[in-house]
Parts: structure tokens; C-alpha cells; sequence
């Protein structure tokens, strides 16, 4: 019985490894992290997805800091994206943002904390239901999930909180064809993995256009720098649009922000 | 390489050179003398690496009637020890005194050498030593291993500015400004000419900001130019004659303030202003020093650029 099973399974491996180089689905991970079948299983059980390199993951050399690592994302090249899932290999907290571009591109640039080195990952979903996995490389002498915030230790930080200040940047030629809409909100982004401080951070934030329809989604986790800055970029024009923010103990920041 | 293996792969080598590496440890420190009784011991252009063993930066020191004036001891005790040996070797003078010029690990480090001398800094220098002493020296134990051998922080005591030495040969000032970090002690000898400036200048190595002030910085250069010396010691890359690393650090600044607000202003992000180039030709590592300087500079003139 035993050997029938195996022969069998060895069939069938025969046959999806065939089907995938007929589709030239890459399931081979480009980073060789130890991390990958556990995070496929844990996000994306049962799911077909593919190693994608027409999606850009870029990081720093090194993480220069901890708590404050550059990241951009560009899925541009794959089209009919639904939503970009950014996950951390090694990393007490493994998902890191969740972003529904709808009428953006899906295209996000912001910062994160990382605990030691990783790979990152931006799994992109498209409408056919297949994931696109593009990776990237953080080196780090790490910590930055297990820090305090630094705003934190100024007495007055609740005056601050939740101050957000945002901007629209007409398509130049640095920039590209595209508008970039850049935003900053003051949150301590707690993990709560720092001694006596619970987690304190923003879950949600939803992008609303003129007629209150939503045109954009995030979800954030922990790992989502204190302080965050994002940038995202629209086909189209300029257009006044409002930011609606909601963090784990149920508060809410509101900006409108004009073209 | 793979940086999940890096590690391993490290363990690895270490115990395989274990027997080899005892002579291997060695600096090869040598002293170029650029005025009377004053010498440099100039660091390497790079940075920090298992390669070079934290030997980054310049220190440098004045043979005087009464003893060895002495700035910066280096990254790591090995490198101090080394040090107090080529010293030994060009004097029989006894150190005087020992100075470190800020905070940065590359310069403070080899005091556990000096431990019999007087050893001194700013007493900002020394406060912020007392909050990040050890993280730093902790920061280069990961950068460059077994280098740092029992390396420890040993805690220089405050001095005050002002003339410290004068005989008929020299006439040594301690000069603190800011700007580089937030205390920048400079050694300054009227007689020779010969100004230590730490790393308020740096030469034909881009210059490095992890705890800057461009604008104080700028200023504490236009110091520097007042005195007119007639050499400058860096606190990385060669000794010069007249004023050209102050200015080429100074121009450089002018850039990459110029460069940052300008990314700012056209809303660009860390990914693409980090591809900009400074137009240095003979200077070593823009494109890493960019990128770090960006880190610690860029978020906070992004933000102000957003309303």
C-alpha cells in the first residue's frame, strides 16, 4: 500500500511540476529563506502563486535603522492587481500591511520596523485569483519590533497624536507620469512588544474621494514604522480627497487633502 | 551571500582560522609625520569590515616637552595597544594626555590602552557616552568581531576648552564646536599650524551623519576657516595642506542639503533620491554614506515638506 502511495504522490508531483513549467509559474523561492513554506501555508493556504520578478520589492543596503526601514513596492507590471499583502519572513509580527490600490496604482512606498534580517515580500493578488510573489532582502542587526516608540518619551506626545500632514505632487519628471499623493501621521505605532507598553497603532485607513466613495484601502500591523510617511501614486488627476485613519483603541484622524 | 547563512558561515571561519589568526590581528599602523613632533596615523577610506578591523578613522599626536598629546585612540583595545606601540617607537615621552574627539565608536574605543593617562572629552561628549557608549561599542563588535577583543567603553572625564600646552615649539588649543554629533572637539596647534579637526572634516570620504546638524555643521566649518591652519588632519582621509578638505566638506554639505530638500520639494522617496550622485569625483563611498544619510536626515525634511 505504502509504495502505491508513494508512486502515486510521485505521479501527481510529476504532473503539477509539468503544469506549472507548462504555465512557467516560478514556485522556486528567489531568497532561499527558511521561512517561505510556513508563511505560503499560514497566508495563502491552497492557493496558486508564483515567484514574480516584474514585481519591484526595493529595501535598503542595511537597515541603517531598526525602526525606520525604507520600503517601496511597485506591482505596475502585473495587471488587474486586487490588493498587494506585504509579509516579513522572520519577524514576531509577520504581516506588515495590507493595501487595496482601487483607483491607485499598485504601487506604495513607506517604512518599516524589522526584528532581524528578512526577506519581504509583496504577494500580489490579482482579480484571477492567482498570487504574484515579489521578495526583497532586509540585512539588519535588528530590534526594531521589540523598541519603544521614541515619541513616547516626550510627556506631551498626545497633544501630537494623530497630527497628520499630507500633500499632492504634480507628475514631474523625477517623479514620473503619474501623481503622488505623500501623507505623515504622528502614532507611537507600539508593537507591544516593548516592556509595559501595550500595542498601540493604526489598523485602517481608508481614502475616500469628494463623493464619499472609498477609492483606496489599508489595513496596517505592527510592523508599520512609528510615525509612518506613505506615498502612493494615481494615474489621472489631481483630486480632493479625505484620509480617514482608525487605530486599535477605536480612534479616528480625518484630513482632507486638496490638490 | 545569503544572509540567513551569513552567520553560520561566520561561526564557521572563526573556528577554522582560530589557530592561524593570533598574528593576524594587527592594524599595521604606521605614522606619517606632517609638521614638527606631530604625527597621523591615517585610517582606511572604507567602512567598518571583519576586513580592516574598524580602522576607519585618523588619530593622530604631538610629541611635546612634557609628554604625548594624543587624539583619538581608534575603534578597538587592539588598535590602542598597536598605537601605543608605534608611539613608543618615535618617543620615549609618556602620554600626557588622551583626548577623543566625539562620540563615534571609531575614535574612542582603544582608551582601555591609555587607562594609566589622563583620558578626556567634551562633557556633552561624555553624557551622550553614558547613554549610547555601549550600544555603539556593541554596533562595532557585529561590524568587525573578534577585532574588538575585549574591547570595552572606557569613560574619558570632562576637560575644558581653551589652551592646554604652550612651550616655544607649540601652542596646543582644544576647541570644541558642534555639528558632525553634537560635541566636536578640535585640536589645534597655533605654532605648527596643524588643526585636528575630528570629523567636523573629512577628505575624499563622504562624509557621515548618523547624529548631524548640517547647519551647525556648516558653521563649525566656517570656524575652521577663520583659524586658517595651515594643515588639517581629518577625522577620515589624508592630511592637507591649506583649506581643501574643509571645503570639499563643506561643498558636500551644501549638496546633500540642497539634494534632500529638493527630493522633498518634488515629493520623491527614499528609493530614488538614494540613486542621486554627488558630484565628487575623488571621494569614496557617496553612494553608501548617501543612503545612511538619508536615513537619518531625509524623513524629517520629507515631512516638512508636506502641509
Amino acid at each position: 500500500m505504502k509504495s502505491h502511495k508513494c508512486i502515486a504522490n510521485g505521479f501527481i508531483l510529476g504532473l503539477s511540476i509539468s503544469l506549472t513549467s507548462l504555465s512557467q509559474a516560478n514556485t522556486n523561492d528567489p531568497t532561499d529563506s527558511p521561512m517561505w513554506d510556513y508563511l505560503k501555508t499560514k497566508y495563502i493556504p491552497n492557493q496558486s502563486y508564483q515567484f514574480d520578478q516584474r514585481i519591484i520589492v526595493q529595501t535598503p543596503l542595511f537597515a541603517e535603522d531598526a525602526t525606520q526601514v525604507p520600503i517601496t513596492i511597485d506591482a505596475t507590471a502585473i495587471p488587474n492587481v486586487e490588493k498587494i499583502l506585504v509579509l516579513a519572513d522572520i519577524s514576531p509580527f509577520q504581516k506588515v500591511l495590507e493595501f487595496t490600490p482601487g483607483k491607485f496604482t499598485p504601487q506604495l512606498s513607506f517604512s518599516m520596523k524589522v526584528q532581524q534580517a528578512t526577506a519581504v515580500r509583496a504577494m500580489v493578488l490579482t482579480k484571477s485569483g492567482v498570487w504574484h510573489v515579489g521578495s526583497g532582502l532586509i540585512d539588519a542587526s535588528g530590534g526594531g519590533c521589540s523598541a519603544p516608540s521614541i515619541g513616547l518619551a516626550d510627556p506631551a506626545w498626545q497633544d501630537y497624536l494623530g497630527e497628520i500632514r499630507a500633500r499632492w505632487f504634480s507628475a514631474n519628471h523625477l517623479t514620473g507620469e503619474k501623481q503622488r499623493l505623500k501623507f505623515h501621521i504622528i502614532h507611537p505605532q507600539d508593537t507591544g512588544l516593548a516592556d509595559s507598553i501595550p500595542a498601540f497603532f493604526i489598523e485602517q485607513l481608508h481614502i475616500d474621494n469628494q463623493q464619499g466613495n472609498t477609492i483606496a484601502r489599508l489595513q496596517l500591523f505592527e510592523p508599520v514604522s512609528e510615525n509612518p510617511t506613505m506615498t502612493l501614486e494615481k494615474l489621472g488627476t489631481t483630486e480632493t480627497l479625505t484620509l480617514h485613519f482608525r487605530d486599535n483603541n477605536g480612534n479616528e484622524f480625518t484630513r482632507q487633502v486638496k490638490p | 551571500m545569503n544572509i540567513f547563512a551569513r552567520s553560520l558561515i561566520g561561526l564557521t571561519c572563526l573556528s577554522l582560522s582560530m589557530s592561524s589568526i593570533g598574528k593576524q590581528f594587527d592594524y599595521q599602523l604606521q605614522a606619517k609625520q606632517v609638521a614638527k613632533d606631530t604625527y597621523v596615523v591615517v585610517g582606511k577610506s572604507e567602512s567598518f569590515s571583519s576586513a580592516n578591523g574598524g580602522n576607519i578613522a585618523n588619530t593622530g599626536f604631538v610629541v611635546t616637552a612634557q609628554g604625548v598629546i594624543l587624539f583619538d585612540t581608534g575603534p578597538s583595545l587592539r588598535y590602542g595597544t598597536q598605537l601605543r606601540t608605534l608611539i613608543g617607537k618615535i618617543t620615549d615621552q609618556p602620554i600626557q594626555l588622551v583626548l577623543n574627539s566625539h562620540l563615534h565608536p571609531d575614535h574612542f574605543l582603544g582608551n582601555g590602552a591609555f587607562s594609566d593617562a589622563p583620558v578626556h572629552s567634551s562633557l556633552k561628549t561624555i553624557q551622550q557616552l553614558q547613554v549610547v557608549g555601549d550600544d555603539l561599542a556593541t554596533g562595532l563588535y557585529d561590524l568587525v568581531g573578534d577585532w574588538m577583543r575585549d574591547t570595552q567603553v572606557h569613560m574619558p572625564t570632562p576637560i575644558a576648552t581653551g589652551q592646554i600646552y604652550s612651550d616655544q615649539y607649540h601652542d596646543i588649543e582644544l576647541i570644541e564646536l558642534e555639528g558632525h554629533s553634537t560635541s566636536d572637539l578640535m585640536l589645534y596647534d597655533r605654532h605648527t599650524g596643524v588643526l585636528f579637526a575630528g570629523d567636523l572634516v573629512f577628505f575624499n570620504r563622504a562624509p557621515t551623519t548618523p547624529h548631524a546638524t548640517v547647519p551647525n555643521w556648516m558653521t563649525a566649518l566656517s570656524r575652521i576657516n577663520q583659524l586658517q591652519p595651515r594643515i588639517i588632519v581629518p577625522g577620515h582621509g589624508q592630511p592637507t595642506d591649506g583649506l581643501s578638505a574643509m571645503q570639499q566638506t563643506n561643498d558636500y554639505l551644501i549638496w546633500l542639503a540642497e539634494t534632500l530638500t529638493d527630493s522633498a520639494e518634488q515629493g520623491l522617496h527614499f528609493h530614488e533620491v538614494k540613486q542621486l550622485q554627488a558630484p565628487f569625483e575623488q571621494m569614496k563611498l557617496k553612494a553608501f554614506e548617501l543612503e545612511r544619510s538619508l536615513i537619518h536626515l531625509y524623513r524629517d525634511i520629507e515631512i516638512q515638506h508636506l502641509y
